[in-house]
């Protein structure tokens, strides 16, 4: 299980995250904070931001110690390194960026629960080495946000008829409230899926079923094995 | 046989530990670099806040040693007799709503601001949003019967006017003292 997978390359890894194995859009990872902090740009932007700052360092962390942390004990080790770094960041971003801090309000401290960051640790950094595992959690993260500003941009633009806050011509006077409210966001959400699977469609060669259709295939390891 | 069986008991509560103690220290480490920060930001938002609903009160403190009403958080006074802020809340669409209240010895108005309410967005910004409409109607008002609703956030409006009946209410109190 400790063996390094198939030879990377280190921007494909950084790359891989942000289309072909977006998190949210095509892993359907942590959709709950999708959902709730996608209503403005802003606070879109900096969960994302957030988000991606604790997937690095804690993937750095995991794969670091991943040949000291024993197996048996690995998802609560996983678990405090998490929880420590959004713990950290969540300081600093109190300290330092209160707006956010009120706008995002118990998103960020649930940052710790958040299927992408303990999925990484999980699925990559647990067999992979420091530099990949960064650039993973980079590429991961950068996805992450780049989600959360495109749906950000569309609920709050569509919606509340402004971009980061600040009201725009024409939309602010025609506007469709339901976007910023949960169900727009799931229309977001599903309209958003069914756009990266035409664009990967045809190009990302899998199984339509079984082990091989499963998003995570290029980094289990396990292919065709019982899990 | 039997080492190795030891050492697989052994070894994940010693990682564990150790990895829980480091992060531990960094986050005592952290937190001491932030505490000062966060705790100026806070009482600055918190004053900020007291200007707001009575922009001529001065050195603000806390009203204590009164039993105060279910709906009533808080009473605070300002010391060059501008008049009294409470905080209270009131039932909306979405849970409670919590407003800061200011009201002069009159026994009228200064200002409101919502500190938190869980509304639905957008709809509900009428009323709980900072200078809304609603809340443009208030300063001067002596009697919450002459506070008007919000067409189509008819919820909202009666959670700030239980809200701004409740900081009548515990004004009488506080007079009656």
């Amino acid at each position: 299980m400790k063996k390094e997978c198939q030879k990377q390359s280190g921007l494909d890894i950084l790359l891989r995250g942000i289309i072909k194995e977006n998190p949210v859009l095509v892993l359907v990872l942590g959709t709950c904070p999708s959902m709730a902090t996608s209503t403005s740009v802003s606070t879109a932007v900096g969960m994302g931001l957030a988000a991606t700052m604790v997937l690095l360092c804690s993937n750095m962390l995991i794969s670091l110690l991943r040949k000291v942390i024993p197996d048996t004990v690995r998802i609560p080790c996983y678990i405090v390194v998490i929880a420590g770094f959004v713990t950290v960041v969540q300081m600093l971003v109190q300290a330092y960026f209160k707006d956010l801090y009120d706008s995002l309000g118990v998103f960020l401290p649930l940052i710790v629960v958040n299927c992408i960051i303990l999925g990484r640790a999980e699925m990559f950094a647990s067999k992979n080495g420091v530099f990949h595992s960064a650039l993973d959690g980079l590429g991961m993260g950068l996805g992450f946000t780049l989600t959360l500003t495109v749906m950000g941009t569309i609920r709050e633009v569509l919606g509340s008829g402004s971009f980061a806050g600040h009201d725009l011509p024409f939309f602010s006077e025609y506007n469709i409230p339901i976007l910023s409210q949960s169900p727009g966001g799931f229309f977001v959400f599903g309209c958003l899926i069914a756009l990266v699977a035409k664009l990967t469609h045809g190009r990302v060669k899998h199984e339509d079923t079984g082990c091989g259709a499963c998003p995570h295939r290029t980094v289990c390891g396990k292919l065709g094995k019982e899990a | 046989m039997t080492a190795t069986k030891k050492s697989s008991l052994v070894a994940p509560v010693v990682v564990l530990t150790v990895i829980a103690f480091a992060i531990a220290a960094i986050l005592a480490f952290v937190n001491d670099l932030t505490a000062p920060v966060i705790k100026a930001q806070e009482e600055a938002a918190a004053q900020a806040a007291l200007l707001e609903v009575m922009p001529d009160g001065t050195d603000f403190t806390d009203v204590t040693g009164l039993e105060l009403p279910e709906n009533v958080v808080k009473i605070q006074k300002a010391g060059n007799g501008a008049g009294y802020v409470f905080t209270t809340y009131g039932k909306g669409f979405g849970g409670n709503i919590q407003v800061m209240v200011g009201i002069d010895p009159e026994g009228a108005i200064t200002g409101t601001k919502v500190l938190t309410h869980g509304e639905s967005a957008g709809i509900s910004d009428p009323v709980v949003g900072d200078g809304s409409e609603f809340q443009q109607q208030l300063p001067g008002v002596t009697d919450p019967a002459q506070i008007e609703a919000v067409s189509g956030a008819t919820k909202s409006s009666n959670g700030m006017i239980a809200a701004i009946e409740a900081a009548f209410d515990a004004l009488a109190l506080v007079n009656a003292e």
